[in-house]
């Protein structure tokens, strides 16, 4: 089944007079419960594909569609729904609301989701003790190491159960071994839950675990 | 999304954004009670001058209510004399009011002078029940007051009293004498020597400059060699809420009477709302500088808070957050520290205005400014009432709404992709 479609995708960007065409016409096709990597130099294109896929911004034209949706149509505020139910985010700078504890930054998708409170916290626990921090769920992200904040964005990505989690660079910041343990927590929702992942990356383990690589190359698709 | 659970949210994540940022908290906090303690230490001053003005006239002599002859309030004239005093009294006395008390004056202007003093004054003839409609008799803090009349004293002159700042400047004592001079009733010069019997401070400066207390009848009949001249009467009851009552009851008594008119404080001091007005405008003038200072601080304090967050406030974008979410989060944090430091500045300023409501606030400095708006003493007793408390946190309230509303559009704005990438 393919949940994520795009048809001759491009965005322009300006930095000042000079247009730069960050995407130049891709098309793609992604497949539910699949572990993707993008892969590619710096400026290939890769985090803006995994933005416009993850309805964080608009492409210049193309059409893309998520999940049988057309991103295009939507409102921002429809987009901003879209992303709550539809897509988790794990970012390279691990990108949590500082004033919340772990658990608080994990359970804050599933208030502004409606679940009870009761859910939210047994669903919340859970998910970080899968990720290993269940001794640290009362935590403030400045109290956490770099590699458990990254968990704690992994646990905030999956949380809500969303259909495609994008990931761009999870593992650039983090060393050999935490950057194992998140590929494999990841790699085991994916199994289980039939999680679509879509990373963005560099890192060789990323691309090991990958069961596709899409390789981009100046805002082309140069190989899959 | 559970709207009890979203304030809760929005109120903690805002509780700890202030906590966390502690120096422009602080910062918020101090200009909000700053202006705080402005606006309830004016509103305290306007209420003590408010308050001073009309005990000290009314403790002055203008009572609560006065008979005048017909015509005094449109022409305000003193030489003005009440026709038939004698059966306006008897009127009063068979119609008496519960709990209030009257008293018959005589007043004609003049000079007090000695060999090295001269000063125009008025002179104020009162009768024995003047203690009883005013405070002369207890503002008499040297000598006696002249009632009861004494006797024996030297053909030829009167008792008299005078006030403090007078008595300093004569370098007179009870008992030491001066000169009452006035044109009398045919227009002659006519001069007589008063014997100092008592010296009052009355706290307002130009009663105690002005005023010469005679007794009626001896100014009766320095001015025209007759007793029984009577410029008005003046009532005093329980408070000054009842003057309507007590003008309403005397209009009744003299519903017949086209001589004379009665007139209530509101009527005689006409003057005073005018002033007040004119008080009230001032301060609102001066909340308004100081709202917008404040609003102007909490402002760009509000406004540097949203853009340092702005990865921040991108995540919560990109993760979901409504746009409304963001609105009110911003909004909260504005309004939570204007409230910390509102409440701060009604606790400092509620502090300094106790102290002055105790001990007092000495204007003297401004005396001269003081004399210009009437019955204003020297010092002045500062208060407020909860109404007050609550002007005080209503317009702060407002501005830090206001203050808040483009810092919290522009973090509803936000591009995630913009705020995360730092493009």
């Amino acid at each position: 089944m393919t949940l994520i479609q795009t048809k001759g995708l491009h965005k322009v960007f300006y930095q000042g007079e000079i247009a730069v065409n960050a995407l130049q016409g891709i098309d793609l096709s992604i497949e539910k419960g699949e572990f993707t990597s993008l892969v590619g130099p710096s400026g290939s294109g890769k985090t803006t594909l995994l933005n416009i896929i993850g309805a964080l911004d608009r492409q210049t034209s193309g059409e893309i569609i998520v999940g049988g949706q057309d991103l295009s149509r939507l409102s921002n505020t429809q987009l901003s729904d879209f992303r709550l139910h539809n897509i988790g985010f794990v970012f390279q700078a691990y990108n949590l609301i500082p004033v919340l504890t772990a658990i608080e930054n994990v359970e804050y998708i599933l208030m502004i989701s409606g679940i009870k409170k009761s859910e939210r916290i047994s669903r919340s626990k859970e998910i970080l003790n899968d990720v290993g921090l269940s001794e640290e769920i009362d935590r403030f992200p400045a109290q956490l190491s770099g590699g458990q904040q990254q968990r704690v964005a992994v646990a905030r990505a999956l949380v809500s159960d969303p259909e495609i989690v994008l990931a761009d660079e999870p593992t650039a910041n983090l060393d050999s071994e935490n950057a194992d343990i998140l590929l494999d927590i990841m790699k085991k929702m994916c199994d289980e839950r039939k999680t679509t992942f879509l990373f963005s990356t560099h890192d060789t383990r990323v691309m090991e675990r990958a069961r596709r690589l899409i390789k981009l190359r100046d805002g082309l698709i140069a190989e899959q | 999304m559970n709207f009890f659970e979203t304030i809760l949210m929005i109120i903690k994540i805002g509780f700890r954004n202030i906590v966390r940022q502690k120096k422009r908290s602080a910062l918020i906090i101090s200009s909000a009670a700053t202006g705080v303690i402005g606006i309830i230490f004016t509103i305290a001053l306007i209420n003590a001058f408010f308050i001073a003005m009309v005990e000290n006239g009314i403790k002055s002599g203008l009572g609560h209510v006065q008979i005048r002859p017909a015509g005094y309030e449109e022409s305000r004239k003193m030489g003005m004399l009440l026709q038939d005093p004698l059966s306006i009294q008897i009127n009063i006395e068979d119609h008496k009011i519960k709990n209030t008390h009257f008293s018959g004056r005589f007043e004609r202007e003049g000079i007090l002078r000695i060999a090295s003093f001269t000063r125009g004054v008025l002179f104020i003839g009162i009768e024995e029940n003047e203690k009883k409609v005013s405070h002369y008799s207890d503002w008499t803090n040297e000598g006696e007051f002249l009632f009861p009349e004494k006797t024996g004293l030297h053909p030829g002159t009167v008792p008299c009293m005078i006030g403090r700042i007078n008595a300093e400047k004569m370098e007179v004592a009870p008992g030491d004498w001066a000169v009452l001079s006035l044109s009398d009733q045919t227009g002659t010069y006519r001069s007589v020597r008063c014997i100092i019997s008592g010296i009052f401070s009355s706290s307002v400066e130009p009663i105690d400059k002005y005023t010469v207390i005679l007794t009626r009848r001896d100014l009766s009949e320095f001015y025209s060699e007759k007793d029984d001249l009577y410029s008005y009467f003046v009532f005093l009851g329980e408070s000054l809420e009842h003057a309507e009552k007590i003008k309403g009851s005397l209009q009744n008594t003299f519903s017949g009477n086209s001589e004379i008119e009665i007139l209530s404080f509101s009527d005689l001091e006409k003057y005073f709302s005018g002033t007040m007005e004119m008080v009230d405008v001032f301060s609102w003038i001066f909340y308004l500088i100081l709202l917008i200072g404040v609003a102007l601080i909490l402002f760009e304090s509000i406004t540097m808070s949203v853009f340092e967050r702005m990865r921040e406030l991108g995540i919560m974008h990109a993760i979901g957050s409504r746009p409304l979410f963001i609105f009110a989060m911003v909004i909260y944090e504005s309004i939570l520290l204007t409230i910390i430091g509102s409440f701060l500045g009604i606790a400092l300023g509620g502090f300094l205005i106790l102290f002055f409501n105790i001990y007092g606030l000495n204007l003297s400095y401004f005396s001269e400014g003081i004399e210009s708006i009437g019955k204003l003493g020297s010092t002045v007793y500062p208060f407020l009432t909860p109404l007050n408390i609550l002007e005080a946190l209503y317009f702060p309230f407002l501005i830090s709404i206001a203050s808040a509303i483009f810092p919290a559009l522009k973090a509803v704005r936000i591009s995630p992709v913009k705020a995360i990438y730092n493009r």
